[in-house]
């Protein structure tokens, strides 16, 4: 059983050291988040429209402003203002604020919503990935780098989506209206403005080419103190009883320092872009008054132009600025999003053709063909496996750990597939059914006990359509309902953390869980380990009633569990190297007698 | 306030040090950015009356070495805040983490594994993000808007009072949305541990879910999580959708009506040249007066960042209040332990009704064996977990060499106990790692190697490529009886006084277990040893055999004495050996 996960990191794409160019990889990484709103593809076209007349709109106005400074500034010298006309002005300025409110409110509200659906959709894909991952990348990956995808990751690409997607889209409409109405208001001043906004176009290119890589770095850093955090909390009572507080201290200061590294690197990166952004727009304004007055003073343009051109630079700074500020948060979710697909992206166990013949009324044959298996490529595990198992038998597997028990049972319930020969139940490979298929003609009871956070009912029940009292009589039959009506809400009571079941007592749960499954053949896998012998009897009492007529495989260690089954397969090294009923192997002496023997040694 | 407060609790004196910097350079940079409106009115004046080129040069020189040092001043603070929020959060990230580590099980269990996940890693970032991002802000649009105002004030009633309406309707909306939001934002947190666990469920569970075809049952528990996650998002990014565009209409119309107002004032003014100054007041008033709004918007936006920052401070700061439970007695403990005692022990989970352990009273001496048998939760490994202290005793106490062992140093106690647990207690990492786990000083592969043949590991272990193979989180590419091989080498390589072994031959077939219990013989003749098993085949041979049940010893002696008179104990004995005993 060495090795009953696979290593297959060689297999594997390594999903946070995608090489691609840094610039070049914050626009795939986009691209792709926006190929993933197209669900909500009207909601955007909607939304990019509303942006629009946004930027419309709000380059309408300035020019009523410079209006209203030409009337102004031409009643200067008379003192008779045409307070008619700026009157007038005032009043379709007000209008058209007003207009560009309500339509940016709504543009707020769909850019907002897509976020927040694009990131619960993205952790929504997650959590069906992880159904089509190979276990061996679940195993290998670490559970706290997925739960960094799931929960960080996401969230700082709907932040990114919610703030900055909008001002993106309002500042390059506005970008573009305000340059086109520039052009039409003056030429020379125009080009002035263009002068300073192109140099802050290329240093922003050049920021995020260099500093792409400590956003990633800091996503993956992330990553990795959750994955160190996760670990350490977990395995709590090992680091206390080992007092591996030094050592757990000494990694977590280690990825703590490289952390704060990469943030402060980007925090820079993310704080000097727009300091410098608005030295430009202090310089267009400079230019625009240095170049303005020099054209006043020729007589070429009236002040108001002047006026006009410093809204315009304010309002074209605006957007700029809030395009540059952004400019940190798109390049942490272009690196939050790597890896978020680098996980969709994974390798999936093959697909199946869900097109296959239902599998019928099971008789519960079922045969070992040869069975080869190698969890790394070059280290069998099972060399030629090869038994049969008539309906109905109780079967159990026995041998020295690391035989290779378990990994028989991976692959009767297709967890990993074999490199070559066939498992047949009722004369049809295991090949020819789903999954799906094979998993229901199980139930199964697993080494490690795995209760979720529900009542406890729920977790017995769990997916089945099982009455409540069904539940009930399956624990009474095993015998931990005492246990279940001391807990504070009875059945009712959720199973955290806290909850003091021991080890046994998750055993028994887990095993009323398969009870009340109800499907035609059973396997328990070291399934009361830490039940007591007496409580195990309990088990086996109940169990029996139901195994009747079911085949059943049982792997266990003690002999009061494999004693009476109508078949023992003694394993050793990956081979079956004996076969027969408990009194037939011990009658002759070999390996499984000296293995039943000794439990007696002294 | 006592939200921000809660997230400066942990500056230190040179955060506020650099806070303070970072302050002088907010007021400088300030005093630059007003500065520049004030060139801009002269070159205004000089235009209207006709001055030369020259004379509007002059200006321009002041103000493009305004926006210059505003600049350098800029980066200053950028870099000086920037500093701030990464050191602090590294600070705050070790000092949580300490905490947690100096956490006994119960702490752990009332604030659940997923939560102090999200506590370390999330609720940090909150906090640096608020620093990085919006504490400048925080400093900077006060200043600014004070400065602005003295500035303005006096120059002007109308345009005084039609800015201050402003400033009144912009704080009445801010205050309007923030009624709405904080709720969610406070709940954002609290459902982001929920996707943590759920997340962690589906990793830890994927057998079971496979196994069960539970794949859709599942999802439907994911998107619950999920949907609660994103219909709070929502309802909070539907509240804050009047910000930022109300905020905008506010700042426009107060420009406009400026420039209205000011043309009936100038239009009732009689004097040109007061029209004149007034004209050019006007066009320097409004660019102060939307300074003024433009740094009530930022405060908006960091009342927005501000709330989630601050429940994520509180977090930490539940975290950071918690004083464990088991704590570090005075003493050290030094030399081979001679004698264990449980003297009345008694316990009780935290809140649970029943005692878990009631008046448990025993002594095991150096180079005696102690095995504890009984049936699922009588107790047993509540009671190991006395011995290294992850638990103190509600009521009595274990004594080490007759001492509380509440008097001696964790470290020195714990040192001295080699405790295999029930439970997996796999580490990501090598097989060295493993072993050598927590052990301040090296040892030799040979002594790795000696412990393993003890623990009847070397053969595997060898197969799998030596000390260096590789264990993946949780042992997952370990058998059962594998994973307790390499814990028990683990107990055995620090050589400790005290042995406990929590249940973990259970995963080990006949022969081996017995085979382990042989060598291990030897190897411990000098030291205590506790077993706590199922099998009566594990602990016949002990010198002394606890029976325990609901919590209560029901029988203690050796194996044949407990025969005799234990009808617990025989019970067990039957189950197992049957006809063959």
């Amino acid at each position: 059983m060495a090795g009953r996960t696979a290593l297959m990191s060689g297999r594997m794409k390594n999903p946070a050291g995608v090489t691609m160019e840094d610039s070049e990889s914050v626009v795939k990484s986009w691209v792709r988040i926006i190929g993933y709103m197209g669900r909500y593809k009207h909601i955007f076209i909607f939304a990019v429209t509303l942006a629009v007349f946004e930027s419309l709109f709000s380059v309408l106005v300035p020019n009523r402003l410079s209006d209203m400074t030409d009337i102004i500034e031409a009643g200067l010298t008379s003192g008779n203002i045409d307070l008619y006309a700026v009157s007038r002005l005032g009043i379709l300025a007000f209008g058209l604020y007003l207009a560009s409110t309500l339509v940016m409110f709504f543009r707020y509200r769909l850019t907002s919503s897509i976020a927040q659906r694009v990131g619960g959709n993205l952790r929504e894909d997650m959590a069906g990935k992880m159904n089509r991952l190979p276990l061996g990348y679940i195993d290998t990956q670490g559970k706290g780098d997925i739960m960094s995808r799931f929960a960080n990751d996401t969230d700082t690409v709907s932040i990114a989506i919610n703030n900055s997607m909008g001002v993106f889209i309002h500042g390059i409409a506005a970008f573009t209206l305000c340059i086109i109405m520039m052009f039409l208001t003056d030429v020379r001043l125009t080009l002035t403005v263009l002068v300073t906004s192109a140099m802050g176009i290329i240093m922003s290119v050049v920021v995020i080419k260099y500093t792409q890589k400590y956003y990633r770095k800091q996503q993956s850093n992330i990553g990795g103190m959750y994955r160190l955090v996760s670990e350490m909390y977990s395995s709590k009572q090992v680091v206390m009883a080992y007092c591996g507080e030094t050592s757990a201290r000494r990694k977590f200061d280690r990825i703590n320092s490289d952390l704060r590294e990469s943030c402060l690197k980007s925090e820079i990166t993310i704080g000097l872009l727009p300091a410098a952004m608005s030295f430009m727009n202090s310089m267009s304004y400079v230019l625009v008054c240095i170049v303005g007055a020099l054209m006043v003073l020729n007589g070429e343009i009236k002040i108001g132009v002047i006026v006009a051109f410093i809204v315009y630079v304010r309002l074209f700074s605006g957007p700029f600025d809030m395009i540059t500020s952004s400019i940190g948060r798109i390049q942490s979710a272009a690196a939050a999003a790597e890896r978020v697909f680098g996980f969709l992206d994974q390798e999936e166990i093959p697909s199946e053709d869900d097109d296959v013949e239902p599998v019928g009324d099971v008789r519960g044959r079922v045969e070992f063909r040869d069975v080869r298996f190698s969890y790394k490529p070059g280290k069998e595990i099972i060399h030629g496996f090869s038994a049969v198992v008539e309906p109905g038998q109780k079967v159990a597997i026995v041998g020295p750990t690391g035989a290779g028990k378990t990994t028989i049972v991976n692959l009767l319930m297709r967890f990993y597939e074999m490199d070559s020969g066939d498992i047949l139940i009722d004369g049809r490979s295991i090949r020819d059914m789903t999954r799906t298929q094979v998993h229901d003609l199980f139930c199964m009871v697993l080494q490690d006990t795995w209760l979720f956070d529900g009542t406890v009912t729920e977790n017995i029940a769990y997916c089945n359509d099982v009455s409540d009292e069904d539940v009930r009589n399956a624990c009474r039959a095993i015998g931990v309902e005492d246990h279940i009506l001391n807990l504070p809400d009875g059945y009712d009571t959720i199973l955290g953390e806290n909850i003091g079941l021991s080890a046994g007592q998750k055993q028994q749960i887990t095993i009323a869980r398969a009870m009340v499954d109800r499907s035609p053949m059973l396997i328990l896998d070291e399934a009361t380990s830490s039940v007591d012998t007496r409580t195990e009897k309990l088990i086996q009492d109940a169990l029996s009633g139901l195994m009747v007529g079911r085949t059943s495989f049982i792997i266990a260690h003690r002999l009061s569990t494999i004693r009476d089954s109508d078949l023992i397969l003694v394993m050793d090294k990956g081979d079956i190297v004996e076969q027969g009923t408990h009194d037939d192997l011990l009658s002759r002496d070999t390996f499984y007698a000296r293995l039943y023997n000794s439990q007696f040694d002294r | 306030m006592n939200g921000f407060l809660a997230i400066v609790r942990h500056f230190r004196a040179k955060d506020w040090v650099c806070i303070s910097f970072a302050f002088i350079l907010t007021v400088a940079q300030v005093y630059l950015d007003l500065k520049v409106p004030e060139y801009m009115a002269s070159i205004t004046d000089t235009l209207l009356e006709n001055g030369g080129p020259s004379e509007v040069m002059n200006e321009a020189v002041g103000m493009v070495s305004c926006a210059v040092l505003s600049l350098i001043v800029g980066m200053g603070i950028t870099l000086v805040i920037g500093v701030i929020s990464s050191s602090y959060s590294m600070y705050l990230r070790r000092m949580q983490f300490d905490r947690v580590q100096s956490f006994s099980m119960e702490e752990m269990g009332r604030f659940s594994t997923h939560s102090l996940i999200t506590r370390s890693t999330n609720d940090i970032k909150q906090i640096q993000d608020f620093i990085g991002l919006s504490l400048e802000s925080m400093m900077r649009a006060p200043i600014l808007a004070i400065w602005a105002l003295i500035k303005i004030s006096g120059s002007n009633f109308t345009w005084t009072a039609v800015t201050s309406v402003a400033v009144v309707l912009m704080l009445v909306l801010v205050m309007s949305v923030l009624r709405k939001t904080i709720p969610g934002f406070k709940m954002v947190q609290k459902l982001t541990d929920e996707i943590n666990r759920a997340s962690s469920e589906l990793v830890d569970g994927v057998r079971v879910i496979r196994a069960y075809n539970a794949e859709e049952y599942e999802g439907r528990r994911f998107t619950d999580a999920n949907g609660k996650l994103v219909d709070n998002n929502l309802r909070v990014h539907r509240a804050m959708s009047y910000n930022v565009p109300f905020n905008g209409l506010i700042r426009n119309c107060l420009n406009m009506s400026i420039y209205w107002t000011g043309a009936f004032i100038i239009c009732g003014t009689v004097s040109y040249e007061v029209r004149l100054e007034l004209f050019s007041d006007m066009i320097v008033f409004s660019t102060y007066a939307l300074m003024i709004l433009n740094s009530f918007r930022t405060l908006t936006q960091l009342f927005n960042i501000m709330p989630r920052a601050s429940v994520a401070a509180q977090r930490i700061n539940e975290v950071m209040d918690t004083a464990p439970t088991v704590v570090d007695g005075p003493r050290k403990h030094s030399g081979t332990p001679g004698s264990l005692v449980f003297d009345n022990v008694s316990f009780r989970y935290p809140g649970t009704n029943n005692d878990s352990l009631t008046g448990i009273s025993f002594s095991v001496e150096r180079g005696q064996t102690l095995s504890i048998i009984g049936s699922t939760g009588s107790g047993k490994t509540t009671l190991a977990n006395l011995i290294p202290r992850f638990y103190d005793p509600t009521s009595g106490s274990v004594m080490l060499d007759g001492v509380d062992i509440r008097e001696y140093s964790l470290e020195s106690l714990r040192r001295n106990i080699g405790f295999v647990s029930q439970t997996n207690s796999m580490l990501s990492g090598t097989v060295r790692e493993n072993i050598h786990y927590g052990m301040d000083a090296e040892i030799s592969d040979d002594v790795t190697w000696g412990a393993l043949s003890i623990a009847h590991g070397d053969g595997f272990v060898e197969d799998m490529g030596g000390l260096d193979s590789n264990i993946v989180e949780r042992g997952r590419n370990l058998s059962g009886g594998q994973k307790q091989r390499i814990a028990i080498a683990r107990a055995v390589a620090r050589d400790p006084g005290v042995f406990v072994f929590d249940d973990s031959f259970s995963a080990l077939d006949f022969k081996t277990d017995s085979g382990i219990r042989r060598s291990l013989r030897e190897r411990t003749s000098d030291a205590i040893v506790v077993i706590i098993a199922q099998r009566i085949g594990t602990v016949m041979d002990s010198d002394k055999i606890i029976v325990l049940d609901g919590g209560r010893i029901v029988g203690m002696g050796t194996h044949d004495e407990l025969l005799e008179d234990c009808e617990v104990y025989r019970e067990i004995a039957d189950s197992q050996l049957g006809v063959d005993c």
